[in-house]
């Protein structure tokens, strides 16, 4: 899908920038400053679903860039997936069918980006493309340096999120 | 027969931080022989982080803290910077921090209110399944919350880490006109809250009364939100300045949170909406107060399972304050007092949705910060909650592991703990001998 013209594009960087590795979304939208098109809007978000839906609510493409914990992947490993293509059965830590919801979290601050998907799926409040990227993180401590698998692959990631941009923006 | 297991209760994918919140039941026989609620807590480190940096900078780092209240953050913040060098700030400067609060109340109560709390009693396992089959329902509570943010992001230029907030005041005020336009969704928002009321009040809770002291803030004239000193149910009363001598922090083996009690006492005690309401219905708005007798909580409420009850009449109480204050305000001729730094230790208190939230910092005679000190709410709570799980969990142990994980949750979700903005799931550990 390419956006039209006028179709508002964005690019949400989920993560705090004080958790180490958890980072890497807002870092990778400090890197696409200044190198994708000025109508690309970015954003950083600490991922409180209902926040998520209504940023994307009236975007036409929406990527996320949010760091991954569980799995089998290795730290640095990227991963993509676009939502809602069915996930297969990969295993892809990104699959909007990893019910969230099917077990509370005990606090609203438990709430993430699944939840967000799912919640935006059940009331239509999806962008039309919504792309999600992630990188395999290992370190989630206090501090804001990233684990060495997590500093190696962050220009990567970026690089394949500044293409996923390039892509979907009206020529 | 011993049988012991972990359980993840809930996982995600991507997860912020996974592994923070855990739960540990360890019984013998039909006794419930210890509970321990090993609750991560994000502060340390930034009062570590804090030191060294100049007196401008607490409220933009502390807000980082915590995505659902940052507000509570940078007040606390600034209100001890502000005491320490010997300001305070009133007039329309302190309306308008009263005013943005309200809106973090709103947002965060309306989001554990229609996401997290409400879908127990009505048997879905969440907020998505809920909305799935009752849309209207969770729109509501999504319009809520929207008027909240609509405050925070007028007054505090967005809803996330405000970056309009400074110590001394703001860095720029809104127009009447820009807070007037907040008005029609503020009232559609009163009557949608006041629908919450009903709605809430119509669920059926479990019976549990914990015993605890209650601490919370007093303004007295009105609802406590971003201000006061601190009076207990026991009669204590205090100003913000003698917070670390009332309250005891100690390190207890299981958990990284210090355990916190007042002075002189063995006990627990707890902070949040129930303590803020016990202690302060009398001060409640007009509306709320109706709601709040309509829904039959009387002048106080010692049931954790009711919390979702004074949750939604402190909406109301939010709302119907915010339309006061927009209806009130004058922009001020300057957006911020001029704020000299003072080599003093200043003690800054207000009342964070899940509660007291104290903060002090020394300051040099640059305004650099020597040190700081964080008390969120949730740490304060810990011992309290364990103690109501221990009771609870007592009357529930015909339950299989998997009932009384669930029934667990459930009364943690009853506090809303801030187990770490980052955190993803809870972990329970059941140890049967």
């Amino acid at each position: 899908m390419t956006a039209r013209v006028g179709e508002h594009v964005m690019v949400i960087g989920v993560g705090s920038e004080f958790r180490r590795d958890d980072g890497a979304g807002p870092a990778v939208i400090d890197r696409l400053r200044g190198t994708v098109p000025a109508s690309i809007e970015l954003l950083c978000s600490d991922g409180e679903p209902t926040r998520l839906m209504e940023t994307w609510t009236h975007a036409a493409v929406a990527i996320v860039v949010d760091t991954v914990s569980g799995g089998d992947s290795a730290p640095g490993t990227l991963h993509r997936f676009v939502v809602p293509e069915p996930a297969g059965d990969q295993g892809n830590p990104l699959a909007p069918g990893q019910q969230q919801s099917a077990a509370a979290p005990a606090s609203s601050h438990g709430l993430g980006l699944g939840a967000a998907i799912e919640l935006s799926r059940v009331l239509s409040r999806l962008p039309a493309l919504l792309i999600l990227h992630g990188v395999q993180g290992e370190a989630f401590g206090f501090g804001q340096r990233f684990s060495p698998a997590v500093s190696a692959a962050i220009d990567d990631l970026t690089a394949r999120v500044r293409a996923d941009v390039l892509s979907v923006s009206a020529s | 027969m011993t049988h012991k297991h972990e359980r993840t209760l809930a996982t995600a994918g991507i997860a912020r931080v996974e592994g923070e919140g855990s739960l540990y039941l360890r019984l013998t026989g039909d006794q419930v022989e210890e509970v321990r609620l090993d609750i991560y807590e994000p502060p340390r480190f930034f009062e570590a982080f804090l030191r060294g940096r100049s007196y401008h900078e607490p409220p933009d780092i502390t807000a980082r803290i915590c995505g659902i209240c940052p507000v509570a953050y940078q007040t606390s913040a600034a209100i001890a910077i502000e005491a320490a060098c010997g300001v305070r700030i009133d007039g329309p400067l302190a309306d308008l921090r009263r005013l943005l609060y309200c809106g973090e109340w709103i947002a965060s109560h309306s989001l554990h209110i229609y996401l997290l709390h409400a879908p127990d009693f009505l048997g879905y396992p969440g907020g998505i399944e809920l909305a799935r089959d009752q849309r209207a329902i969770v729109e509501r509570g999504l319009a809520l919350r929207r008027a909240g943010t609509a405050i925070m992001e007028t007054i505090g230029g967005r809803a996330i880490h405000p970056v309009n907030f400074r110590i001394g005041g703001f860095y720029s005020t809104p127009t009447q006109s820009d807070l007037s336009r907040l008005v029609d969704q503020l009232q559609a928002a009163l009557e949608d809250a006041l629908e919450t009321v009903r709605w809430v009040a119509g669920f059926d809770f479990p019976e549990l009364t914990m015993e605890h002291e209650m601490l919370a803030l007093s303004q007295p004239g009105s609802y406590p939100i971003e201000n006061g000193s601190l009076v207990s149910t026991d009669g204590r009363a205090f100003g913000a300045a003698e917070f670390e001598e009332q309250v005891i922090e100690e390190q207890v083996p299981h958990s990284t949170a210090l355990h916190a009690r007042l002075a002189g006492s063995d006990s627990t005690y707890l902070t949040g909406p129930l303590a803020r309401y016990t202690l302060n219905s009398q001060w409640l708005p007009p509306r709320a107060a109706a709601a709040a007798a309509a829904a039959g909580l009387g002048d106080s409420c010692r049931n954790p399972f009711r919390s979702i009850v004074v949750r939604a009449v402190e909406v109301v109480c939010a709302i119907e304050e915010a339309i006061r204050l927009i209806g009130a305000y004058r922009q001020p001729p300057v957006p911020n007092v001029h704020i000299e730094p003072t080599a003093a230790v200043g003690h800054g208190v207000s009342e964070a949705p899940r509660g007291v939230l104290y903060h002090r910092y020394e300051l040099d005679e640059a305004g650099t910060v020597v040190s700081a000190r964080i008390i969120p709410p949730t740490s304060q709570n810990q011992a309290a909650i364990e103690r109501d799980l221990r009771q609870f969990v007592q009357v529930q142990l015909g339950l299989t592991d998997e009932q009384l994980a669930h029934q667990c949750e459930q009364a943690i979700r009853s506090y809303d703990p801030c187990i770490s903005c980052a955190t993803h799931f809870l972990d329970l550990q059941v140890d049967r001998t």
